[in-house]
């Protein structure tokens, strides 16, 4: 009997999932298109970056933060009252993410009225990899950024830093590939260790050369995955970066790093978490909020993938209209890396989105 | 209340005088009426919310067991034991009894340096272990092995094995250096020699297919010439439970017994070789005495644990990937104990005793109860419920009183108990059946190690079930699967390289009897 609530729940959900994300599924009519507002443009979405919070995704249903926070696409219509700014119809840009773009439902056009806020790719960088710099790369970029002082600054005293990524989903597999970039390919002393309750998701993240991949079960006891943990990154964390932020992320985390030692939190949980301050101030540890990242740090992505020196982090790009679909297989862990999906667009002037394709 | 037949009455309560009743009794006492009303109070008992869940209490009850049933089963544990010693009931026998060809403990002068492998989970190590009397130097390395090749086939997971030694030895530096390796693989096996292994069946989540039946040293070898770049040799296959023992008894001469309380259970113990049928050894080879792999979580698979079973062992027992087999286990281990609580506190809402009635989603999710959570909630000491109302949260559950984080407890420590009761009442078997004065008991596994209370609480059943006189410590065993196996290895190495030389030294020696015979018919 419990069998069946749990099968009922769960399709409903997908269903529903999938009627908020494609408003018009059924009819191929025109979708409309927003005005240009004064000063900016209208971008005409091609490619969207599936944006989640790892660990919040249960089964029952995951919590994406949709567009207009990871797309990439061309500019639709530039308003005529803009000055000779190089922007033109056609260009091929990303967004950077404002809380103005906070529409929930995937819509194929996005009104910009703060044109700074739109980069314009270079040629050699496709479309479908820019859309997920404005999210999870940003993000992961934001937060090796505060880590690399901190590292170079222990660096002067230790041989070895250990820098624990918590997660390995899309953000933790751009934050190893961020740091491969930051701090050298293949710099002996900074090792990278990656964990993760997904078994499948940590033998992705070993594919991006990260030092070692821990296994925090989540069925193990606490004090199991502490000694796994240790056993693994010897001599201590130096460094955490968790996006995650659990409580139990937290105390984990807490419980191997060392004197002197970073917590870099995403915060992307909704429950709070109770920290023993007198053990961080005797140990001189830190924690701190992950920054989000600026527009001037966006366009140095960008330009790191057109040099050709930033290492892409495995990905996967699907149709839109199966999104539902791929919402699951993310939620299963049966799909890895991160998962952009594509608008199909058949005709670009009269804009129809046409669901057959 | 559940029978219709002759009802007692309490005369303290009921005023049977009163005129009320009196027309009760009266009426009953025409056949016709009192056939009716029969009728009528089945059907309603069948209608009515069912009044004896209508108490925490009474949905409890079943998990406490008394201490007649305890000692009941220590004796049918010490039948069902020959059963599978002796060799003419061995094949009927549940509990298989496994010789596992180890005959000594450690004596503190094993030395060299050996590979060790410990597979029994998710987690599978690789280890090199440096011995040198009662020095110990371990490195080893964690490999993950994906759920694919958990449920794949059995050359996928000896090859995937293989690979870890083989990136083992790469990052350790050892090229092609031969080294002799003990295999700690708690699976039920059927032991041939200290180096053959016949997997009976498996457990714990994997399901394999190829391996059953088929020797799992010869699949390591294959796989390990499969990839022709090693020249490891596999000398002996150990279980964990054999793994505890070694590990323990290398310091503690006393030592005895091996027991695992983790992810399942099983024990070891020492038993008499005249007493072992089924091994198929020369008594003068070694000492009189062999290590027996009990595999005691099958006890009760034909059913003679049924009186004390409940209706949630039966509901896990069902849903489980080997319904009807490891009976016993299933009411001890930690792969189950979270999800009988579950399966308790999903009662308890559904009649409205916890939680006001409502749970989560989550708490209906089938094995969704960590058995972590259980040793988190029973360390909570004091009316703060700190680690509960963690718990509750990570369940999502949005309403909760102090006295739902009481109910929880309760309901925890008396299933986590009965776990504790139930192995001692095995453990109990064991020291009886060997009648030693002093006996060590190794033990290892999460459910031991992380419990507050699970030594105590054996500690405390076991004296009551063992003979008096009969002193028994419980000792926490440090990485007897890599430690363990190494020692075994060790073991076997010696002993392989005394039958090279007692083969030169027989040959030589047959020549100089000959030489003797001859001198002797020529004089």
């Amino acid at each position: 009997m419990l069998d069946q609530i749990n099968k009922n729940e769960e399709v409903k959900v997908h269903k529903g999932l999938s009627e908020n994300l494609i408003p018009s599924m059924e009819c191929s009519s025109s979708v409309m298109e927003p005005d240009v507002p004064k000063g900016g443009v209208v971008i005409k979405v091609q490619y969207a970056g599936v944006c989640y919070s790892e660990c919040q995704l249960r089964k029952s249903g995951c919590r994406p933060r949709l567009p207009g926070f990871e797309v990439s696409g061309t500019i639709h219509s530039v308003c005529n009252t803009l000055p000779n700014c190089n922007i033109n119809l056609g260009d091929r840009v990303i967004l950077y993410p404002d809380e103005e773009q906070n529409d929930e439902r995937y819509t194929e056009f996005i009104p910009v009225g703060k044109v700074e806020h739109v980069i314009q790719l270079p040629q050699n960088v496709s479309l479908a990899v820019a859309a997920m710099l404005p999210g999870g790369a940003l993000q992961a970029y934001s937060a090796v950024l505060k880590a690399k002082p901190h590292v170079e600054k222990l660096l002067e005293v230790k041989p070895c830093v250990n820098v624990l990524i918590v997660g390995a989903g899309g953000l933790g597999l751009w934050s190893i590939r961020l740091a491969q970039y930051l701090m050298g390919r293949n710099n002996s002393a900074v090792r990278l260790f990656v964990a993760d309750n997904s078994i499948d998701k940590l033998l992705t993240a070993q594919e991006h050369d990260c030092f070692d991949i821990i296994h925090w079960c989540e069925e193990d006891h606490e004090q199991y995955i502490i000694e796994r943990t240790l056993d693994a990154c010897r001599g201590g964390v130096d460094v955490v970066i968790d996006f995650v932020s659990s409580p139990r992320t937290m105390q984990r985390s807490l419980r191997v790093l060392n004197r002197e030692g970073l917590i870099l939190v995403g915060g992307n949980t909704m429950s709070d978490v109770s920290i023993n301050l007198n053990a961080l101030a005797a140990k001189q540890q830190s924690i701190v909020g992950i920054p989000k990242g600026t527009l001037y740090q966006l366009r140095q992505l960008v330009d790191a993938l057109a040099d050709g020196k930033l290492e892409l982090p495995v990905y996967s790009v699907h149709k839109v209209e199966d999104a539902g679909h791929v919402f699951e297989e993310l939620a299963q862990c049966r799909l890895t890396g991160r998962a952009v999906l594509q608008f199909s667009h058949t005709d670009t002037t009269t804009s129809v989105v046409d669901n057959n394709n | 209340m559940a029978a219709c037949g002759k009802v007692e009455v309490n005369e303290d309560i009921l005023d049977t005088l009163s005129p009320e009743l009196q027309v009760i009794k009266k009426t009953m006492q025409d056949k016709q009426m009192r056939l009716g009303m029969q009728e009528i109070l089945k059907a309603l008992l069948k209608i009515v919310p069912d009044y004896e869940n209508m108490l925490v209490e009474n949905v409890l009850r079943p998990f406490i067991v008394k201490d007649e049933d305890y000692i009941r089963i220590m004796d049918l544990m010490l039948e069902n034991f020959n059963k599978g010693l002796h060799k003419e009931t061995n094949k009927d026998a549940r509990v298989k009894m496994f010789p596992t060809y180890v005959r000594a403990v450690p004596d503190g002068t094993e030395e060299g340096d050996y590979l060790a492998l410990d597979l029994g989970g998710t987690n599978f190590r690789v280890l090199l272990i440096s011995l040198r009397g009662q020095e110990v130097n371990m490195d080893s390395k964690i490999y993950l092995i994906p759920q694919n090749i958990m449920l794949g086939t059995g050359e996928q997971l000896f090859d995937h094995i293989a690979e870890c030694i083989s990136k083992f030895m790469v990052s350790h530096k050892l090229g092609r250096k031969k080294l002799p390796l003990g295999f700690t693989f708690s699976f039920p096996c059927r032991q041939e020699g200290l180096d053959k292994a016949i997997l009976t069946t498996w457990t714990k989540g994997f399901k394999c297919e190829g391996v059953e039946g088929e020797d799992i040293v010869r699949l390591l070898h294959e796989a390990i010439k499969r990839r022709g770049d090693m020249a490891v040799d596999c000398l002996a296959v150990i279980n964990d439970t054999v793994g505890a023992l070694m590990s323990c008894a290398h310091s503690d001469r006393q030592c005895a017994v091996g027991l695992i309380l983790g992810t399942g259970t099983n024990a070891c113990y020492i038993e008499r070789l005249e007493n072992v049928e089924l091994a198929n050894v020369k008594a003068e080879d070694g000492p009189r005495e062999m290590l027996i792999n009990t595999e005691w979580g099958a006890f009760g698979d034909d059913g003679c644990l049924d009186f004390v079973r409940t209706e949630y062992d039966r509901h896990v027992d069902k849903h489980s990937l080997n319904p009807g087999l490891q009976i016993y286990e299933k009411m001890i281990s930690g792969m189950y104990m979270g999800e009988i609580v579950r399966l308790v506190l999903v009662k308890l809402v559904k009649h409205s005793l916890l939680f006001g009635g409502q749970g989560s989603e989550l708490l209906f999710q089938r094995g969704r109860f960590y058995t972590k959570y259980v040793s988190e909630i029973e360390s909570d000491v004091d009316d703060g419920f700190k680690n509960t109302k963690q718990v509750f949260e990570e369940l999502e559950i949005d309403k909760s009183t102090e006295e739902d984080c009481r109910i929880v407890q309760h309901v925890c420590s008396l299933i986590s108990s009965r776990a504790a009761y139930l192995a001692s009442a095995g453990i109990g078997c064991i020291l009886n059946k060997m009648d030693r004065p002093e006996v060590t008991v190794a033990v290892d596994g999460s459910l031991y190690r992380f419990h507050p209370h699970f030594h105590d609480l054996m500690m405390e059943k076991t004296q009551q079930l063992v003979k008096p006189g009969l002193k028994f410590k419980l000792m926490l065993s440090h990485d007897g699967s890599g430690k363990g196996a190494a020692l075994v290895a060790a073991v076997a190495h010696r002993l392989r390289q005394e039958a090279h030389t007692f083969q030169k030294e027989d040959k030589s020696n047959l020549r100089r009897n000959l030489g003797e015979m001859n001198l002797y018919e020529q004089s």
